[in-house]
């Protein structure tokens, strides 16, 4: 009767009598057990990144949880943004608030200075997170008299919300030459 | 230093790592083998011939243990050093390791050694015992220099080394690093994820509570930053008609004066005066008093009596 020989009893002498076959079974561990290291080093490194995220946003909820949020003060900055913005005029795109600035400094400047000439600059947009506005840049050049300077200068006056002087200059003694760059500001609104 | 061979440098480095393991051996594993002070043994030392390979080496050596041996009921014992075939031969089986062989290695020369029975006159080189004969008791005449001292045999397979050369030992060595790294990351996982889900719940916790918060936070800041905007768009470039005011306030009081040119750039007005009969001391004086300008200066323009006044207004 023949006595069968299994294949394990068979790879185990093998492995025994074979010192190639046990470097490369050592070999073939080593690359097995470094890629599983990598894989748990890679993520753990995940986890904790995620943790620390985790743990941060819960502190910061904490944080404000503790502070009780002062609801006068939002109020009350509430109303003085609905006051001032009711001062601006609204305008629906750049080139929108380029043509009312044009509009009203001609209206407004038009009968103070003579041999005026308009100049737009251009136009910006100014962002914040809930709105945006629309600036516009214009020189103005002409001969202003000098009974007129102080209307002049009152319509830019600190008390206007919308309108700044960026330069200026006024030569009396040359033919009562003028010439100012105005900044303009408008409340921007979606077209849709 | 010129005295000493390149490979007696060689043989000193290579024995330093062999030298440590032997005292971790030592250390871990003192004193388990047993040694045989009382058969008597012969030595042969028989260094290798020519150039021969670790294996065939080793052939070498157990051929040569054999064929040496001359008793045929005998036993032997053999260990192969770099430098060749340590053999002891003994007519009797022997009791453990020849003592000779189990004894600390000794300085370069000869040397008379008390054994446990007998005495021994041993040639010594490179710690290494080239030569060992036995002398009877009858005809010594010298007295033994020291007793044979068995703390750290020279000729014995070092466990350790053996141990070492073998990939089973490695296998293992890196089964047991894995296993080590691997209950180092699943305490590293098993606390991230703990942490993660205690943040997790706070989050839960926290959320409906400070939702209403986080909006009005949200609006208070909007709002804010409008004003923020606002204000400085304001007041980036300065207001002309206020600064000029200041300057005429504190000039009207010193006499008559008459602009000439008003220039305004950034904070910076520049004014051509004439200034008739006016102290242009005091006028300066009168200028830098005042709160808001950061600074001011007056030099003389073009005729009699015109000066050019240059002032600083803060933000």
């Amino acid at each position: 009767m023949i006595n069968p020989i299994s294949p394990s009893k068979i790879s185990i002498s093998e492995f025994r009598n074979n010192p190639r076959l046990r470097w490369m079974t050592l070999a073939a561990l080593a690359l097995i057990f470094f890629s599983t290291i990598s894989w748990f080093s890679d993520l753990i490194t995940q986890m904790r990144t995620d943790t620390a995220q985790a743990v941060n946003f819960s502190s910061g909820l904490q944080k404000i949880s503790d502070q009780e949020f002062d609801t006068a003060a939002l109020n009350e900055v509430k109303k003085e943004v609905n006051q001032q913005m009711i001062l601006f005029p609204v305008a629906s795109s750049g080139s929108v608030a380029e043509a009312q600035a044009l509009k009203e400094l001609e209206e407004a400047l038009g009968p103070l200075i003579t041999k005026k000439r308009f100049n737009l600059l251009g136009s910006k947009k100014l962002n914040t997170d809930a709105t945006f506005f629309w600036q516009v840049r214009l020189e103005i050049s002409g001969q202003l008299q000098s009974a007129n300077l102080i209307d002049l200068l009152s319509y830019f006056d600190s008390t206007q919300t919308h309108r700044r002087l960026n330069a200026f200059r006024y030569q009396l003694n040359r033919s009562n030459t003028i010439n100012l760059v105005a900044d303009l500001l408008y409340l921007g609104a979606d077209d849709e | 230093m010129a005295n000493v061979s390149r490979n007696d440098i060689n043989l000193f480095l290579s024995n330093k790592p062999n030298r440590l393991l032997a005292r971790i051996e030592q250390y871990f594993w003192a004193n388990e083998e047993t040694i045989d002070g009382t058969n008597l043994c012969f030595y042969v030392f028989k260094p290798f011939p020519g150039n021969l390979s670790p294996k065939q080496k080793k052939s070498w050596a157990a051929l040569q243990s054999q064929s040496l041996s001359p008793f045929e009921y005998g036993d032997r014992y053999y260990y192969v050093s770099a430098k060749g075939l340590h053999l002891w031969v003994s007519q009797k089986a022997l009791a453990g390791i020849p003592e000779t062989a189990a004894q600390t290695s000794l300085e370069d020369g000869t040397h008379i050694v008390a054994g446990e029975q007998h005495l021994y006159q041993q040639i010594w080189q490179d710690e290494v015992m080239l030569e060992c004969i036995v002398r009877s008791s009858e005809s010594n005449t010298t007295d033994p220099e020291r007793k044979i001292d068995t703390k750290r045999p020279w000729a014995m397979q070092s466990y350790l080394q053996s141990n070492l050369k073998s990939p089973q030992a490695w296998i293992l060595i890196t089964t047991f690093i894995f296993l080590l790294a691997i209950v180092w990351y699943a305490a590293a996982a098993i606390t991230l994820f703990a942490q993660n889900e205690y943040a997790a719940m706070q989050n839960q916790r926290l959320d409906p509570l400070v939702k209403g918060q986080l909006t009005q936070r949200k609006e208070f800041e909007e709002h804010e930053q409008i004003l923020n905007l606002l204000q400085t768009w304001r007041s980036g470039h300065g207001y002309l008609p206020e600064s000029l005011a200041l300057i005429a306030v504190a000039i009207n009081p010193l006499g008559d004066w008459e602009i000439k040119e008003i220039s305004w750039q950034e904070n910076r007005l520049v004014l051509q005066l004439n200034t008739g009969e006016m102290d242009i001391a005091a006028l300066v004086t009168e200028i830098e008093s005042i709160p808001s300008i950061t600074s001011a200066g007056i030099k003389p323009h073009g005729g009699t009596d015109n000066f050019l006044l240059e002032a600083s207004f803060n933000d």
